[in-house]
């Protein structure tokens, strides 16, 4: 599945101790208790209903279900979902 | 977060509802062509709710033409709009504005004029004056150029020293200074007697007209005449001249003092705390984040104003305050070193009392010490002065 540049591109991260999300283009996701959900770099919106969220990333499908929940916040950089949050998952 | 939410209310934003299906395409569409949206609802599998700039609003036309969807505005928020729906109302506006210009015209005009600073000319004499150069209660205010009116006022009025008229917003305050008079000379051609100022025991009389009344060593009381101005003499008529001389007296002047034996001398120890506080309007804000953990300290006192340029001042004032640590020693003094310094001290009230050329020529001392560890002296003075001052005779209402 990897591409021989991407090992490449993990390893210099590991050997410079750069942060991950950077080097190699992945989502950094940040969950506030179980109100707000922050997701900076990802790749677009897949779904969207009050119950479920699912938002496509460089890890993979990132779901997200919930009750009553809402888009505070999109740009192209970063979403932020609020509303009551039971589950975040990734979906390979 | 509140910040962008007051600056989206000022740019203004709308609320819209987007119909058709595959909405999520819509708003990855809106995104990756930089449209901001936020609080976005989901209302049911075919519609969402969401907000929008203004500008935003006018780029989703592109995407509406691509994405089979109808875009509807619920809702109109913020300043535009707000700014817009008033605007309409032609006559509210104007009444604003009217307002605004008849509040800047009634401020241009003076309403009140006040005197500062009178005690002998009745403020109504001043205001008087006043009036006849311009300067009154309804006055235009480029009108009135107080430094002309200043001067005018000055030369006019002999009693006035000094005047300063400030105008502050509808205001005049007109300060003065009075001419403090010297006492009222009486004409070398009118006669007057030499009479006693304050009472006192007549040391030396030397008498330059007229007739001495007292001799050197009388008690004399305030008030008795010391030199008459009539000269009655056997043998020739009665005569009423201008009664001159010098009448030195000694007089008593008796002060109390109280002094502390205790004493406290404070040395700065060099350590200092600084605290920083902000005062904005009336409310203080406290910058600095630990107390002043000193015993015993002087507080000095910076207040820096954010703007000071010509008349503007914003109510926002940076306060910094230094407490400088002391070391105080008490000591006790001997009973007396503590006579001397209220000695000392009275002298210097009782100079500040006299004329200058009052000559003092003895001292007595008497103390006593009360309980809390402080002494009461009464000091009396012996002075050497001219205790002369002329009185006006009045011929027409004398008896003999």
């Amino acid at each position: 599945m990897e591409t021989k540049s991407e090992i490449i591109k993990k390893g210099i991260a590991d050997l410079l101790e750069l942060p991950r999300d950077i080097v190699l283009d992945l989502p950094k996701i940040t969950l506030v208790g179980n109100l707000q959900l922050y997701i900076e770099n990802h790749k677009g919106i897949i779904e969207y209903s009050t119950g479920l969220i699912r938002i496509n990333t460089k890890s993979g499908i990132l779901v997200v279900t919930g009750s009553d929940l809402s888009i505070r916040t999109i740009v192209i950089e970063e979403i932020i979902v609020v509303g009551r949050i039971d589950k975040v998952e990734f979906l390979q | 977060m509140l910040a962008v939410r007051v600056w989206n209310f000022l740019k203004g934003y709308v609320v819209i509802k987007v119909e058709g299906i595959n909405l999520e395409r819509f708003i990855n569409l809106a995104i990756t062509n930089n449209i901001y949206f936020w609080d976005i609802e989901r209302i049911n599998y075919t519609a969402l709710k969401a907000r929008v700039g203004l500008k935003g609003y006018k780029q989703l036309r592109r995407i509406r033409k691509r994405i089979n969807c109808r875009v509807s505005i619920l809702e109109k928020r913020g300043c535009p709009f707000l700014l817009h729906r008033v605007l309409k109302r032609k006559t509210l506006v104007a009444g604003g504005i009217t307002a605004v210009i008849i509040m800047y015209i009634l401020t241009s005009f003076i309403w009140v004029v006040e005197v500062q600073g009178n005690e002998r000319v009745p403020a109504d004499r001043i205001l008087r004056e006043l009036e006849s150069y311009g300067l009154k209660p309804g006055v235009f205010k480029p009108l009135v150029d107080t430094r002309e009116v200043e001067t005018k006022l000055l030369i006019e009025m002999d009693q006035l020293v000094w005047v300063g008229i400030n105008i502050l917003g509808t205001r005049a305050v007109v300060e003065i200074v009075e001419r403090t008079e010297p006492p009222p000379v009486i004409d070398k051609s009118e006669p007057c007697n030499i009479v006693a100022k304050k009472d006192g025991i007549i040391s030396n009389i030397y008498v330059y007209q007229g007739k001495a009344a007292v001799k050197s060593g009388d008690t004399v009381k305030a008030g008795q005449v010391l030199i008459g101005g009539i000269v009655e003499e056997p043998g020739r008529p009665t005569r009423v001249v201008h009664a001159m001389g010098r009448v030195e007296a000694r007089t008593w002047y008796q002060l109390t003092e109280e002094q502390d034996l205790r004493l406290e001398t404070r040395e700065r120890t060099g350590r200092v705390h600084k605290n920083a506080s902000l005062k904005v309007g009336s409310y203080t804000v406290n910058l600095g984040r630990r107390d002043c953990e000193f015993e015993n300290f002087d507080i000095q006192t910076d207040t820096n104003r954010l703007v000071d340029w010509r008349n503007i001042t914003l109510p926002v004032e940076l306060i910094i305050e230094k407490y400088f640590e002391v070391s105080v020693e008490e000591r006790f003094i001997p009973v007396e070193e503590a006579v001397e310094l209220a000695v000392e001290k009275t002298r210097q009230t009782l100079s500040a009392m006299l004329p200058q050329e009052v000559e003092i020529t003895d001292t007595k001392v008497k103390y006593n010490e009360t309980e809390d560890d402080r002494i009461r002296v009464e000091v009396i003075f012996e002075t050497l002065e001219d205790i002369g001052m002329e009185e006006r005779i009045d011929i027409n209402n004398r008896e003999d």
